[in-house]
C-alpha cells in the first residue's frame, strides 16, 4: 500500500441503481451536502466513469479529473475540487471516455492505490457510480463498506435494483444493502417498494437488505438541478430536503457505530479480483 | 535486464530468424537438456551461420542471453565442404516441413503449428480461427485440362492464400487439393472477413494454363474458431471447420460456412434474475 499516514477514518458509501434515470447523482450530491452540513468531512467521487455527470449539477468546470490520478505526475490534491469550504470537496470524473467504462484490473489496481492515499482525511467518503452492471460498477461497489441502492416506486427499478443486488451478492459475496427509494409519492409508497423488494431478496436470496429512507418526488427537486445547486442549500425544508437529511443522519449512526472498525483498515477494500470470468 | 527488448533487428543476414532459431532452441534445451557435467555422452551441436562475424557475437550473446553457447569462427573458404552441408541440411528441413509444389507448409507442418497455437490460445485466453479450403470441381480441370494446368489452380491459390493473410497466418497444402489457414488471435467474424477475401481472389484471378485458355476455378471453405479459456482440442477444432467445409459444398460451393461456436459460455445462472422473481417483483406473489 502506499504510504499514507493519516489514520483512515472514512466511512465509505457506493451509490448505485440497477437502472438508470432514477435520480442516483443527485442524492449522492445532496447527501454529501448534507454530511458536510453536519459538520463532517466529505469526499464526492464521480465514479460514473465514462458518463460523469456531477460536474453539470454542481455547475462546475473541472480541468483534471479521477483519470489524471494514473498519472505519476499528478498529485491527488491537485485533482479535488472543493465544492464547499471546510471540507466538501469533489473528485470529478470524464465524460465520453467508453475506454473508461471497463478499466482492466491492473489500471484499476493503480486507481484505487492511488485514491487511498487521498481518502484519509475524510469522515465520508460517496462514491457516485454509473448505472447498470458493468464490471467496474460491480468492483466499485463492492470496495466500499456500504452500498446505497437507489430505486424507484417504479416496478422496472425494482426488478432492475433486485438484479444489482443479486449480481453484487452472486459475483463479490457482497451481503451489505441499504436501500434509498428515490421520487416516492409518499413515505408509504416508498416504504411499499422497500417492503416488496425486502421480501424478494429474503425469499429468493435469504438476504435481509436493509432500509435507508425514501425521498418523496418534489418540484423543488428539478428546480435545483436547473439552478445547478444542491436541493439542501437551495430549499433545505422542502420535502425532499427533509427526507435526504434523515437518510444523511441514518448514515452518521452508521458510521458512528462501524468507527471502531473503520480506523483499523482503508478506506477502500480493493478486492484481489472479483470471481466473476 | 539488457537495455533493449530482444526484437530489435540484428546487424546482419537473415539475423530476426537466426535469434528466433536460438530462442527455440534455448527453451527446448531448458526443458529438456544438459543433465550435467557427470553425463558420459556429450552432444554438440552446431550450426554455421553465413555472414555473422566473431566481433558481432559478444555484444549479441549479451544482449539475447547467449553467453554460454560456443562460438566458432570459421572462414567459409577453408569450410566449403560445412558450408554445403549446412545448405543441404537446411534444404532438407525446409523440405521436410514444405510442400515441393506450392511452397506452403504441408501436413506435417500444419499439425505442429495449430497444436502450438492452440496452446498458446489457451494460455492467453485469445481467439483462434481455422480455416479449410477445398478448390471446387478440381478433377474436371484435371480430367478437361490436364494434370499441369491442374498445378497451376493449386499454385494460384497458394500465392492467393500468401498474399491474402497477414504475416503471422499460417497457411498449409494438406494434400491434394485440400488447403488450411491458421489465424492466431482471430476472431470468427474477423476470421471470415479473410476468407471471403481469399474466396473472392480465388472467384476473380484466372489461372493461366500451358496450352490451354485462361481457366477460372472458386474455392469453398469451412471456417472454425475457439474462444475464451476453454479446452479445445486440434482434432475437435479441425473436426468442426471439416465440418463446415463440407456443409459449404453442400449447399453449393463457392462460399464460406462457419461452425457454429462450440466453446461459447452459458451465462451465469446463479446471477441471473429468474422469471419468477420478477413476477414477485411485480406483482408480490
Amino acid at each position: 500500500m502506499s504510504g499514507t499516514n493519516i489514520p483512515n477514518k472514512a466511512a465509505s458509501f457506493a451509490v448505485v441503481s440497477g437502472k438508470g434515470g432514477v435520480g442516483k447523482t443527485n442524492l449522492a450530491l445532496n447527501l454529501g451536502y448534507a454530511l458536510h452540513r453536519g459538520g463532517h468531512r466529505v469526499l464526492l467521487m464521480d465514479c460514473d466513469l465514462g458518463l460523469a455527470n456531477l460536474d453539470v449539477l454542481l455547475g462546475l468546470t473541472p480541468d483534471k479529473n479521477l483519470q489524471d490520478l494514473l498519472s505519476p505526475d499528478t498529485r491527488p490534491d491537485d485533482v479535488v475540487v472543493p465544492i464547499e469550504p471546510g471540507g466538501f470537496d469533489f473528485l470529478p470524473s470524464a465524460s465520453g471516455v467508453p475506454e473508461l467504462i471497463d478499466l482492466d484490473e491492473d489500471v484499476q489496481a493503480l486507481l484505487f492505490e492511488r485514491l487511498n492515499a487521498l481518502i484519509g482525511g475524510y469522515d465520508f467518503l460517496l462514491l457516485d457510480l454509473g448505472a447498470g452492471i458493468s464490471r467496474t460498477v460491480l468492483r466499485f461497489a463492492a470496495m466500499t463498506r456500504e452500498r446505497l441502492v437507489v430505486i424507484t416506486p417504479e416496478p422496472t427499478s425494482l426488478t432492475d435494483g433486485y438484479a444489482m443486488i443479486k449480481v453484487m451478492l452472486t459475483s463479490h459475496g457482497v451481503r451489505d444493502f441499504q436501500v434509498v427509494v428515490n421520487m416516492a409519492a409518499s413515505a408509504e409508497e416508498g416504504k411499499r417498494s422497500f417492503e416488496r423488494l425486502h421480501a424478494a431478496c429474503a425469499r429468493f436470496l435469504d438476504l435481509d437488505i436493509k432500509y435507508a429512507g425514501c425521498v418523496r418526488s418534489d418540484p423543488a427537486v428539478p428546480r435545483a438541478v436547473i439552478r445547478q445547486t444542491p436541493l439542501l442549500k437551495l430549499a433545505p425544508g422542502s420535502d425532499a430536503g427533509r427526507d435526504i437529511l434523515q437518510i444523511a443522519v441514518r448514515m452518521k449512526r452508521m458510521r458512528d457505530a462501524q468507527l471502531p472498525e473503520i480506523g483499523g483498515g482503508s478506506g477502500l477494500d480493493v478486492p484481489s479480483g472479483p470471481n466473476v470470468q | 535486464m539488457p537495455g533493449k527488448p530482444a526484437t530489435d533487428t540484428p546487424a546482419f543476414p537473415h539475423g530476426r530468424e537466426l535469434l528466433a532459431e536460438l530462442e527455440a532452441l534455448r527453451s527446448l534445451l531448458g526443458r529438456h537438456g544438459c543433465p550435467g557435467e557427470d553425463a558420459p555422452d556429450v552432444l554438440g551441436l552446431l550450426r554455421l551461420c553465413p555472414g555473422l562475424r566473431l566481433d558481432q557475437w559478444p555484444e549479441l550473446a549479451a544482449r539475447h542471453g547467449l553467453q554460454d553457447w560456443l562460438a566458432l569462427p570459421l572462414a567459409r573458404a577453408e569450410f566449403p565442404f560445412l558450408a554445403r552441408l549446412q545448405q543441404v541440411l537446411n534444404d532438407l528441413a525446409f523440405q521436410t516441413e514444405h510442400d515441393p509444389l506450392t511452397g506452403l507448409r504441408n501436413r506435417r507442418a500444419f499439425d505442429r503449428i495449430l497444436a502450438r497455437e492452440l496452446e498458446r490460445a489457451r494460455r492467453s485466453g485469445a481467439a483462434l480461427a481455422l480455416a479449410m479450403f477445398d478448390l471446387d470441381d478440381f478433377k474436371a480441370v484435371n480430367d478437361t485440362y490436364g494434370h499441369p494446368c491442374g498445378d497451376e489452380v493449386l499454385t494460384a491459390l497458394a500465392r492467393v492464400l500468401l498474399e491474402g493473410t497477414r504475416s503471422y497466418d499460417v497457411a498449409a497444402r494438406l494434400g491434394g487439393e485440400e488447403f488450411a489457414l491458421v489465424m492466431p488471435e482471430t476472431g470468427l467474424s474477423k476470421a471470415r472477413g479473410i476468407v471471403e477475401r481469399i474466396l473472392d481472389a480465388m472467384r476473380t484471378r484466372s489461372v493461366a494454363c500451358p496450352e490451354a485458355p485462361p481457366i477460372r476455378v472458386t474455392c469453398s471453405a469451412g471456417l472454425a474458431c475457439r474462444r475464451g479459456p476453454g479446452d479445445m482440442s486440434a482434432q475437435e477444432l479441425y473436426a468442426l471447420a471439416d465440418k463446415a467445409l463440407y456443409e459449404a459444398k453442400a449447399q453449393g460451393k463457392d462460399r464460406v460456412v462457419a461452425a457454429p461456436l462450440a466453446d461459447l459460455q452459458p451465462p451465469r445462472r446463479e446471477s441471473l434474475v429468474a422469471a419468477n422473481e420478477k413476477k414477485f417483483l411485480f406483482t408480490g406473489s
